[in-house]
């Protein structure tokens, strides 16, 4: 469905480090607090299953993580079964099984009932206040005004209240979907749903085949939401810490 | 070989130059490569100093292959991008960062564009850097490699553009001491100072001037049409500058505009079309730049002589031009 390299780099283009450095055989983030996944450390040839990493180059990373006060962090995805020993066999524990679930953009579109869902950018104070109740600060909305080429936010309402957003952004011609959030009152209704669609819609006039998201193993709200409404996992990463 | 007449442009290259300076003098000693950028350009990727092998290209493609060399040293490597590049060039970014090199004493052994390079094949035989960092559009691009005797530095640059994102990938590869204090991230000059740089009077002739003494004719890759119009968007053109300067120093030529068009809809409405652009270029260069208008004749083609397929955007894209060719003495 994906081929598999594109997958990291897609998670990249559209969730963006502040910038990146090359240390040996791995890309570095500079997550500039903007968490996990735009800071950890990964293979800078996202095909490899980092046969050829060896405990040095992961000392060198962790060294200049060190220096940035950030932890040592690296990101493994499921194809990297050499790099994951590597890392397991020099003490780094699992954190954060996460899976890519993906269905082609036209199959999942829908256009949202009339004023339930709204495309718009960039999105409005009272979308960025339901991001930071639900944990999205200003260091993540900083990503999503650094991802390059196609995106947008939906805002989505209920009972003509605002009570859900979400960030959209496009690689070639994979869409993914990031932050997706619906207010505690506001849950339940089936919003969420109709926002993936409506996400969907864009994504497939905006030239993406694929629509994809980022869910935790654990949290089966996400996951029974997602299976669905018909996304399939297609690929995994989990992170290595010390 | 810089015309007299570049005594402006230069000194202003020289007070940007001060200004980087100033800034690596802070850190250590002055930098054997160290090139301004504009001034919203942000560094996104950075590969520091390390032992490493680049393949640097000599040529473009030939048809077989790009000729290359391999140079081996401390390797030090960065992408910068430019988020909202509005109109600036590719093409004035390129010659901005050429001119550096040429003041800091490198040879450019390659300048060129897009399809010139080579295109795709030229694009998958070089490393111009990792997405996503770094994006090459292959129709829109400018590669660069220079080299300097001494340390046997050499430097590989290219520019390319995405939507409003303007990229550069540049490496450099020397001995240690040629590269410990390359590129400082903040070592910028202003869009307005760039731009104030490539449009001075008596800029040096860059490319679509050098190809056009060299092969006759030559692509103004860095106008900018509206879909189905006829007007220039916007009047910051590197290439009609140098076009009217070469004009200006040599009163004995006269060229010919050639309007091009993409092969959608019909064939005489697109010849007047490519004409009309051709006019609007010559309009141009006549009432904005001073150039006697019995040197410039104007003619269209439409989608005759395309130059790339015309089943992607990019190729249309690519066709849609106006090529300036030159005609015999005489």
């Amino acid at each position: 469905m994906i081929p598999r390299a594109d997958i990291p780099v897609a998670i990249r283009a559209t969730w963006p480090p502040k910038a990146v450095e090359h240390v040996g055989p791995f890309v570095l983030g500079d997550g500039a607090g903007g968490g996990n996944r735009v800071t950890a450390a990964q293979l800078r040839d996202p095909a490899s299953d980092g046969g050829n990493v060896t405990p040095d180059d992961i000392a060198h990373v962790t060294e200049r993580q060190t220096a940035r006060g950030d932890e040592p962090l690296f990101m493994v995805f499921g194809w990297q079964d050499a790099l994951d020993r590597t890392l397991a066999a020099e003490g780094y524990a699992i954190r954060d099984e996460t899976v890519l679930l993906a269905a082609p953009s036209a199959e999942l579109a829908q256009a949202p009932p009339p004023v339930s869902c709204f495309e718009i950018w960039p999105p409005l104070a009272v979308q960025e206040e339901i991001w930071t109740q639900g944990g999205i600060g200003r260091e993540r909305r900083a990503i999503m005004l650094r991802a390059k080429g196609a995106k947008t936010s939906l805002f989505g309402r209920i009972n003509d209240r605002p009570a859900g957003t979400a960030f959209i952004a496009i690689h070639d011609d994979i869409a993914m979907l990031h932050a997706l959030e619906v207010t505690g009152p506001a849950r339940r209704k089936g919003l969420a749903r109709l926002m993936v669609r409506a996400g969907a819609a864009w994504a497939r006039d905006h030239g993406a085949r694929l629509f994809t998201v980022l869910v935790t193993r654990d949290n089966g709200a996400a996951q029974g939401l997602y299976a669905s409404l018909g996304l399939k996992p297609v690929e995994n990463y989990h992170y290595r810490v010390k | 070989m810089i015309p007299r007449s570049t005594e402006g442009a230069a000194s202003i290259l020289r007070s940007l130059r001060m200004t980087a300076l100033a800034v690596v003098a802070v850190s250590g000693p002055a930098a054997a490569l160290d090139i301004a950028l504009p001034e919203d350009a942000a560094i996104v990727a950075a590969t520091p100093p390390g032992a490493d092998t680049h393949t640097i290209a000599t040529g473009p493609w030939d048809g077989a292959g790009v000729p290359t060399t391999d140079v081996t040293g401390v390797l030090r490597a960065a992408v910068w991008q430019v988020p909202e590049a509005g109109d600036l060039a590719i093409g004035a970014v390129a010659a901005g960062i050429e001119r550096q090199l040429r003041d800091q004493g490198y040879r450019i052994d390659l300048s060129c564009a897009d399809r010139a390079c080579g295109g795709f094949d030229f694009r998958r035989s070089l490393d111009m850097g990792q997405s996503p960092e770094m994006h090459v559009d292959i129709g829109n691009f400018h590669y660069l490699s220079a080299s300097r005797e001494t340390g046997g530095a050499a430097a590989a640059i290219t520019v390319s553009r995405g939507g409003q994102t303007l990229y550069i990938h540049a490496v450099q590869i020397g001995d240690a001491a040629d590269v410990a204090d390359w590129v400082p991230p903040s070592s910028r000059t202003s869009p307005s100072d760039a731009r104030a740089a490539d449009i001075a009077p008596g800029t040096p002739v860059t490319d679509p001037i050098m190809r056009l003494a060299d092969l006759g004719a030559a692509p103004l890759d860095d106008l900018s049409f509206r879909t189905g119009a006829s007007d220039l968007s916007g009047n910051d053109y590197p290439s009609l500058v140098a076009l009217a300067a070469f004009l200006a120093e040599n009163p004995n030529r006269r060229v010919v505009l050639v309007g091009h068009t993409d092969a959608q809809g019909g064939r005489d409405s697109n010849i007047a079309l490519s004409r009309a652009r051709a006019e609007a270029v010559r309009g141009h260069l006549i009432e904005e730049l001073n150039v006697n208008p019995a040197q410039l004749d104007a003619a269209g083609i439409g989608y005759l002589a395309p130059r790339a397929t015309n089943e992607t955007a990019d190729g249309r894209e690519a066709n849609r031009r106006v090529e300036v060719v030159l005609l015999n003495d005489g």
